[in-house]
């Protein structure tokens, strides 16, 4: 037997070693694979948390910290009757799960319980498993050389289980048998599963080499049957393992380095970790933890508001679906989940068809003079999508024309005419005219929510990036005549309430990461790169101008593409491609290692906010430069250049040139405190 | 230039330890924000050390484990004597 502290050394031994030998046999846990947790236990508390969830289910009130001590007693038990007839204490995991489940169940346990959990552990494990790449390159030419290869395992679980996780991680092509203790109780640790294996398959012990990481099961034992061995005790591997040991941890005494911990275990390992473009990495290591927790919180709500659909509005909503689909199943494998949609949508294009009923409001117009660009009624008309020219009689009546200045970032605003333009929108012969321009956007819209199942739902969750809720507050206005709308949910990534939402029980948005009517400054750090955030989210589709009235239904009119505008948005997507990537990538492993820690947003929030205030306001100038968006579309937005003064109070840390980042020294000191007294002056 | 997710200090690309730590630091004199008790002065130590030293640390650790076994359940052992005197004296 001989121990080796490298990996790479103790393959190149097997390798020289090989070449007189006819058979050769791993162990699989910690050698062929590797755990992404320090601690293999850990993997049965996400279990614990799925029976307690499936014994609710069926009216039955038990914790998962009951489920989980249930379990360890009687697979103690188990192991203690089998060290009466066997030297190895072992236990085989379908007998105790099956008597577990029997105790929790009783007569209510369905006979295909004990495979839907098995199911459940088995992916739960498979997610926390990676092979080493060495080994791996290994077996490829052991296989190549026509060696019989075995995998043996001293473990609570049968071959039959181990061969699909060794199938999962592509391991299975290579291997003749995979023999584990579970399931005749004669286990490496005594030694007696050698000759059991020698005696099944007919092997040569002197043309035999096993592998292992244990001294005695993988070192001690073989060679004392005559097998030649080779330990690995890899320092790497302790060394990766002792820094998850602690990030887990900590974080029970310390919340901070919970968020720490779940991106730890989100980490690529082995041959996943390979180098990526630098916008992967930010999507991975950024993005990816900030939109999990928003759905995972998401999904939260739904379950305890008993909301059976979400409405991911685009374009934004795109990522947000597709980040959910990859990580909200694996957080709730008991199947509670709404169904999820993606909804088209915009500020344009329901803007018009929120007008509809009501005409246009005081508030909607006041939103349209939000953007510095736009300054008169025919930036109104744009938004609200209303032709100017049949409405020109009312203006003049009210002594205006289209060019008349309403906004007071621009010159030749003066009051008297937006107190004239407030009194027309308290005119009800131009509200008619109003209502009548716009009824057939807000016809086709209802023809199209119709279709997607809006009006079939008491409530529903509406997800959307932020910022003032403007898509919601328009889409509801524009249903809320309509007896069967449903409770309007909304949920957004970041709530800036730049206009007050008019909340109701039927109708309230949410800021999930930051909510201006909590005080949060780390989470108000979005405030700094709202773009970038949209751009990292944005589907790679136009936005939508209108819903447009068609003989046979609706139709829904996308922005041109074949513009200057059109274009730049190309180059954007393409430009933020490896980014998305990255964050889809990071949900997948998001779902896996947030199921295991079993911690929810509020435990995730310290590190959060964190990686807000640190990449947003602290951020380096390299940072700033890669990730900055190179194209922001807003069509809301008007191209009206506001008085210089206003203009100027505009430019953001993130706006920033490359040499002011670089070499003013005090430059996000300034911003921060400026951020500072801005958020406690709201 | 492209580089991998974990960097080979088992560290986040892009957001080290050292850069929690010095975010830490300018957390004690500027208000950043709520980090719920933040990250702890030895905690930060710890996990820059084994970070920044672990490889080199562990090369050695790894030849000594059986021995290093040993010392920690001695301190288990005498941190257990410790906790039942406080217990004792707090008449639990």
């Amino acid at each position: 037997m001989k121990i080796y502290y490298s990996l790479d050394k103790l393959v190149a031994e097997g390798r020289r070693r090989s070449a007189s030998l006819s058979v050769v046999s791993f162990d699989l846990f910690d050698t062929l694979l590797i755990r992404r947790i320090h601690d293999p236990d850990l993997v049965k508390l996400p279990v614990a948390r799925y029976i307690s969830c499936l014994a609710v289910q069926a009216g039955l009130n038990w914790s998962w910290n009951r489920v989980q001590k249930l379990r360890d007693a009687i697979e103690k038990e188990h192991r203690q009757k089998t060290g009466e007839q066997f030297e190895d204490r072992e236990a085989c995991y379908p007998r105790f799960m099956q008597e577990t489940l029997a105790a929790i169940f009783g007569e209510k346990m369905a006979p295909s319980l004990l495979e839907q959990v098995t199911e459940y552990e088995l992916a739960t494990e498979s997610t926390m498993l990676v092979p080493r790449t060495e080994f791996v390159a290994w077996l490829k030419e052991l296989k190549g050389q026509g060696k019989r290869i075995f995998i043996m395992s001293d473990i609570y679980l049968p071959a039959a289980h181990l061969e699909r996780l060794a199938e999962r991680a592509g391991l299975m092509q290579y291997t003749e048998a995979v023999a584990s203790s579970a399931d005749t109780f004669l286990a490496k640790a005594s030694g007696k599963a050698f000759p059991l294996l020698q005696e099944k398959y007919g092997l040569d012990k002197g043309a035999w080499l096993h592998v292992g990481d244990n001294p005695i099961s993988d070192g001690l034992r073989p060679a004392e049957f005559g097998i030649q061995a080779l330990v690995l005790h890899d320092s790497t591997e302790k060394w990766r393992k002792a820094i998850v040991k602690r990030y887990y941890n900590y974080g029970d005494g310390r919340p901070f380095w919970r968020g720490r911990c779940l991106q730890q275990l989100m980490m690529p390992l082995e041959a996943e970790n390979e180098a990526r473009h630098p916008l992967y990495v930010e999507g991975y290591n950024f993005f990816a933890p900030l939109i999990g927790s928003f759905v995972q919180r998401i999904a939260e709500r739904c379950r305890e508001l008993k909301i059976r659909k979400v409405f991911f509005f685009s374009r934004e909503g795109w990522t947000f679906k597709k980040v959910w689909e990859a990580a909200v199943p694996a957080l709730y494998p008991d199947g509670q989940l709404p169904a999820v949609e993606y909804l088209y949508v915009s500020r344009m294009a329901l803007a018009g068809a929120s007008c509809a009923y009501q005409g246009l409001t005081r508030t909607n117009a006041d939103i349209a003079f939000l953007p510095l660009g736009n300054s008169d009624f025919r930036d109104v008309c744009r938004i609200f999508d209303l032709d100017y020219g049949p409405l020109t009689p009312h203006l003049q009546r009210h002594k205006l024309t289209p060019e008349t200045t309403l906004s007071p970032h621009h010159a030749g605003y003066d009051p008297k005419n937006r107190l004239r333009f407030n009194e027309m929108l308290e005119d009800e012969e131009f509200q008619a005219a109003v209502r009548s321009q716009t009824r057939k956007f807000n016809d086709a819209l209802q023809r199209y929510l119709d279709d997607f199942g809006f009006f079939a739902e008491d409530d529903a969750a509406l997800v959307d990036i932020g910022w003032l809720g403007t898509i919601q507050r328009f889409l509801y206005e524009a249903v809320a005549h309509r007896e069967d709308r449903p409770r309007c949910h909304g949920f957004l990534f970041c709530a800036t309430r730049g206009i007050p939402y008019p909340t109701t029980p039927d109708n309230y948005i949410e800021g999930v990461l930051y909510d201006r009517n909590r005080f949060d400054l780390a989470g108000s750090s979005i405030l700094y790169a709202r773009d970038v955030f949209e751009e990292a989210c944005r589907a790679p589709h136009p936005t939508l101008n209108r819903y447009r009235l068609t003989e046979t239904g609706y139709e829904l009119e996308f922005r041109r593409v074949d513009d200057a505008t059109g274009q730049a948005e190309h180059v954007q997507d393409r430009h933020y491609t490896p980014l998305q990537e990255g964050i889809l990538d990071g949900a997948r492993r998001y779902g896996a290692a947030s199921a295991l820690l079993g911690y929810s947003l509020d435990d995730y929030k310290p590190w959060l906010n964190y990686l807000l205030t640190s990449k947003l306001a602290f951020p380096g100038t390299a940072e700033i430069l890669a990730l900055k968006h190179r194209h922001h579309l807003d069509d809301f937005h008007g191209g009206k250049k506001p008085l210089p003064q206003y203009a100027q109070s505009q430019q953001h840390l993130w706006d920033r040139s490359e040499s002011v980042l670089r070499f003013n020294p005090l430059l996000r000191f300034r911003y921060f405190l400026r951020h500072i007294k801005d958020r406690l002056n709201e | 230039m492209n580089r991998p997710v974990l960097n080979n200090r088992n560290d986040l690309a892009g957001n080290s330890v050292l850069r929690v730590f010095r975010h830490q630091l300018l957390a004690r004199f500027l208000p950043l924000g709520n980090y719920r008790g933040g990250a702890g002065l030895k905690c930060l130590v710890i996990f820059s050390v084994l970070h920044y030293v672990g490889r080199p640390l562990f090369r050695v650790l790894v030849r000594f484990e059986r021995q290093l076994h040993c010392l920690y359940k001695l301190r288990e052992r005498f941190s257990r004597k410790e906790d039942n005197k406080d217990s004792e004296e707090q008449g639990e």
